[in-house]
C-alpha cells in the first residue's frame, strides 16, 4: 500500500465514512485511492465549502468531520472552516496535501506552509515526513479531534509521503482520551454551599452541553432545582425553548427576562460557556452581586474572564448529577420574578402594514416544520431572529457560527447536516449578503440531490453592519447598499433548485408551502423591510441591564 | 507581573513556535526564551521563557499552555522585586502524559496548583 491508501485505510477503519473534499496537485494520489476506497466523497464548490460542511456534519453527528483539500490556495482556502471550528470547539480533521519534501522550503508551486499558517487556530497538527506514520498520525489527530474540548486538527501529507510504500497493521483505533479528570471534591463542596445559600441562582448553559452530550442530565439538574435559566447562542436547545424554567437567551440581542435576571442573580451556575463578550456585554458589569460556579472541562476557560468561585473542572455529567441532589432554600420569590420578566418581554409579531416581519414569518416556519429540524444560519441579523424566535428542543438542531461568525456558513453547514441526517428536514435562513458567500454549494445540493430547504431574507443590505451604522454612526452608511443583488430565484433555478418569491405578509403561508412540499433542493426568496433591526440590542460597551428595546 | 515559564517540550517540530506564538497570541510579552534540548532524555525539550503578563492571570496562561499537546509539562515563577523564593510558585503538568523527567511532579488533574497545596 502506499501512504495515500494507508491514509483511508485508517479513515475507514476508524469508521469514517463522509469526506468533503476538492481535489488538486498535491493530493491527487490520495484522490487516486479514493476510486477504490469505500469512503464516499462529497465534492463541494469550494474548500471553503468542504470545512463548512464536514464542521456541519460534525455538530450533527458529534463525530469529526473530515475536510480534503491540495496545497497552496486549496490549503488557504479550509482556514476559515478550520478557525471556525476552533472557535466553536468541533472536531474536525482537515487534510491538505502538500509538495514533496524535497522541495518544501523553496518556494515550490502550490506550496505554503499551511502548518505554520494555521497554528493559532487548531488544536493540533502533524507535517508526514515519514509513510510509515501515516496510519498512527491519522488515528492520534482523530482522538486529538474528539476528547476533551473538540477541535480541529490538520494533517499536512506532503505527494511523495503519499506516494511512498506505507506500513500498515491492524491497529486497535485510539479512543478518546478516557474520563476527564475527576472533580476535585473541596469545589464541590464550595459549590454545594453555594447553592445552598443562594437566593437568586440562575443556570447560564453554554455550548459545552451539547458537545458533552449532557442535555438529559442538565435538563435534570435544572428541573429538580427549578432554577431560572439562560442559555447562550450555542446553548440554545440544550433545555428545550418552552421549558418553563428557559428565560431565553442572554447577552447583545439577548431576551430582556434572561438579561435582567443574571443581572440581578446572586449566583451564576456556569454550565459549558465562557463569558464571551457577545454574551457579557461589559465585563465588569456582567452579573455584578453573582457568585460563579464554573462547570467545564477545559480548565483554561474557567477563571479566564470571571474569577469563579467554584471551578469544577471536569466531568460536567458528574458534577451535574452531584449538584442535582443538593437541596436548596425555597426560591420561589425569584423564580416568579423571573416568569414574569419573561411574561413582560414576550416578543410580539403584530407588526404594522404589509412587509413581512422576518421574526414572524421565522416563528412560522419554525412552529410548522417542528422544534426538531435542524436549522443553519449564516452570520447577521437574520442569525439573531433566529436565535430569538425559532424553537429548539437539541442543541444539534441549531446550527450558527457563534465565535468566528462567519458569512457563507449556512450552506455549507446544511449539506453537512443533510448528508448525516437523510431522515430529517434541513433548512437553511440566510440573508441576502451572506448567501453570496458560498453560493457555489446550490451546485452541491443539486449534485447529491439533498433536500435542503433555502430561505433567502432580503434586505438589500448587510443589514447588521446597517444597523449599527445607523445606531452607532449617525446614520453615516458605508458600502451596505446591496440594491444590486440577483435575482435569488432565478438564481437558484439556474442550479437545478425550485424557487418562490415572496414580498407581502399575506404570502407567507403560500411560501411556507412552497417549502413543506418541495422534496428536493429548494429556495424560498423573502423580500423584508430593509430599515427592520434587531431588538433588543446592549450598545457597545455597555453592561447587559442597558438594553435599547424596539421603538414604539 | 513579570514571570517565568519553565517548559517541557516534546522535541517535534513547532512544539516550540506553538508554545511561543500562544504566550504572545494570548496577549503576554516575551522578553527572553531560552531554549534546549534535555540531553539525557531524548525527544525532549526544555524551554525558559521570561514573560510579561500585563494584567492578565499567569495561572490561565499556564493552564492554556497545558491544553497544546507538546507542552508536557509548565512550572511558574513570579518575579518581583522580592526573591524569587518569597513567592508563591505553582506547578502544572499535563494529565496522562509521560515525562520522563523525574523532579517534575504530577498533578493528576492538569489544574495549576500552589507548591504547597
Amino acid at each position: 500500500m502506499n501512504g495515500a491508501q494507508v491514509l483511508l485505510k485508517a479513515l475507514e477503519d476508524a469508521g469514517v465514512d463522509t469526506i468533503f473534499g476538492y481535489p488538486g496537485g498535491a493530493i491527487m494520489p490520495v484522490y487516486d485511492a479514493l476510486v477504490d476506497s469505500p469512503i464516499t466523497h462529497i465534492l463541494c464548490r469550494h474548500e471553503q465549502g468542504a470545512a463548512l460542511a464536514a464542521d456541519g456534519y460534525a455538530r450533527v453527528t458529534g463525530q469529526p468531520g473530515i475536510c480534503m483539500a491540495t496545497s497552496g490556495p486549496g490549503a488557504t482556502n479550509l482556514i476559515t472552516g478550520i478557525a471556525n471550528a476552533y472557535l466553536d470547539s468541533v472536531p474536525l480533521l482537515a487534510i491538505t496535501g502538500q509538495v514533496a519534501t524535497p522541495v518544501m522550503g523553496t518556494d515550490a508551486f502550490q506550496e505554503v506552509d499551511i502548518f505554520g499558517i494555521t497554528l493559532p487556530v487548531v488544536k493540533h497538527s502533524f507535517i508526514l515526513k515519514d509513510a510509515d506514520q501515516i496510519q498512527q498520525t491519522v488515528q492520534q489527530a482523530l482522538r486529538i479531534a474528539q476528547e476533551g474540548r473538540p477541535g480541529p486538527v490538520l494533517i499536512d501529507l506532503p505527494k511523495d509521503m503519499a506516494l511512498a510504500d506505507a506500513s500498515y497493521q491492524a491497529l486497535a483505533a485510539e479512543v478518546p482520551a478516557g474520563e476527564p479528570p475527576n472533580l476535585p471534591p473541596q469545589s464541590l463542596l464550595v459549590a454545594e454551599q453555594l447553592l445552598k445559600s443562594a437566593k437568586k441562582p440562575v443556570a447560564y448553559v453554554g455550548g459545552g452541553v451539547g458537545m458533552a452530550r449532557c442535555e438529559t442530565n442538565l435538563r435534570h439538574f435544572i428541573t429538580r432545582l427549578g432554577l431560572p435559566t439562560v442559555a447562550t447562542l450555542k446553548g440554545l436547545g440544550a433545555l428545550p425553548s418552552n421549558s418553563p424554567w428557559f428565560l431565553g437567551m442572554l447577552g447583545m440581542h439577548g431576551n430582556p427576562a434572561a438579561n435582567f435576571a443574571v443581572q440581578e442573580s446572586d449566583l451564576l451556575i456556569c454550565i459549558g460557556a465562557r463569558f464571551d463578550d457577545r454574551a457579557t456585554g461589559k465585563l465588569d458589569g456582567f452579573a455584578p452581586a453573582a457568585k460563579v460556579i464554573h462547570i467545564d472541562i477545559d480548565g483554561a476557560e474557567v477563571s479566564k474572564l470571571r474569577t469563579a468561585d467554584a471551578c469544577l473542572i471536569g466531568r460536567m455529567r458528574s458534577a451535574l448529577e452531584h449538584l442535582s441532589e443538593v437541596g436548596v432554600p425555597d426560591i420561589g420569590p425569584w423564580r416568579d420574578r423571573c416568569l414574569e420578566w419573561v411574561r413582560q418581554h414576550r416578543p410580539r409579531y403584530d407588526y404594522p402594514g404589509d412587509d413581512i416581519y422576518a421574526p414572524h414569518l421565522l416563528r412560522r416556519l419554525s412552529e410548522r416544520f417542528g422544534s426538531d429540524t435542524y436549522i443553519s444560519c449564516d452570520v447577521g441579523q437574520h442569525q439573531m431572529w433566529v436565535a430569538q424566535h425559532c424553537l429548539f428542543d437539541h442543541p444539534s438542531r441549531h446550527l450558527s457560527s457563534g465565535g468566528l461568525g462567519t458569512m457563507g456558513y449556512g450552506l455549507p453547514a446544511a449539506i453537512g447536516a443533510q448528508l448525516a441526517r437523510p431522515e430529517q428536514t434541513v433548512v437553511v435562513v440566510s440573508g441576502d449578503g451572506s448567501i453570496m458567500m458560498n453560493l457555489q454549494e446550490m451546485a452541491t445540493l443539486m449534485r447529491y440531490r439533498l433536500p435542503v430547504k433555502i430561505v433567502v431574507l432580503d434586505n438589500a443590505a448587510l443589514g447588521m453592519v446597517r444597523q449599527w451604522q445607523e445606531l452607532f454612526f449617525d446614520h453615516r452608511y458605508s458600502e451596505v447598499d446591496l440594491s444590486d443583488n440577483p435575482d435569488f430565484a432565478r438564481l437558484a433555478e439556474s442550479f437545478g433548485l425550485q424557487s418562490k418569491s415572496i414580498q407581502y405578509a399575506d404570502e407567507i403561508d403560500a411560501g411556507l408551502a412552497f417549502l413543506e412540499s418541495s422534496s428536493g433542493p429548494c429556495l424560498l426568496h423573502v423580500k423584508i423591510d430593509p430599515q427592520a433591526n434587531v431588538w433588543p440590542l446592549v450598545p457597545p460597551g455597555c453592561s447587559n441591564d442597558h438594553m435599547m428595546e424596539q421603538p414604539k | 507581573m513579570r514571570i517565568r515559564l519553565e517548559l517541557v517540550l516534546t522535541d517535534i517540530g513547532g512544539a516550540l513556535i506553538r508554545a511561543l506564538g500562544l504566550i504572545e497570541r494570548r496577549g503576554h510579552r516575551i522578553e527572553s526564551c531560552h531554549a534546549e534540548c534535555v540531553e539525557d532524555i531524548p525527544g525532549r525539550q526544555r524551554v525558559q521563557v521570561t514573560v510579561n503578563t500585563h494584567e492578565r492571570s499567569p495561572e490561565v496562561l499556564a493552564r492554556q499552555l497545558l491544553r497544546l499537546y507538546d507542552v508536557l509539562a509548565v512550572d511558574l515563577f513570579a518575579l518581583s522585586e522580592i526573591s524569587i523564593e518569597q513567592v508563591p510558585r505553582v506547578v502544572a503538568v499535563s494529565p496522562s502524559r509521560s515525562l520522563g523527567i523525574g523532579d517534575v511532579k504530577t498533578a493528576n488533574s492538569g489544574e495549576v496548583r500552589t507548591a504547597n497545596g
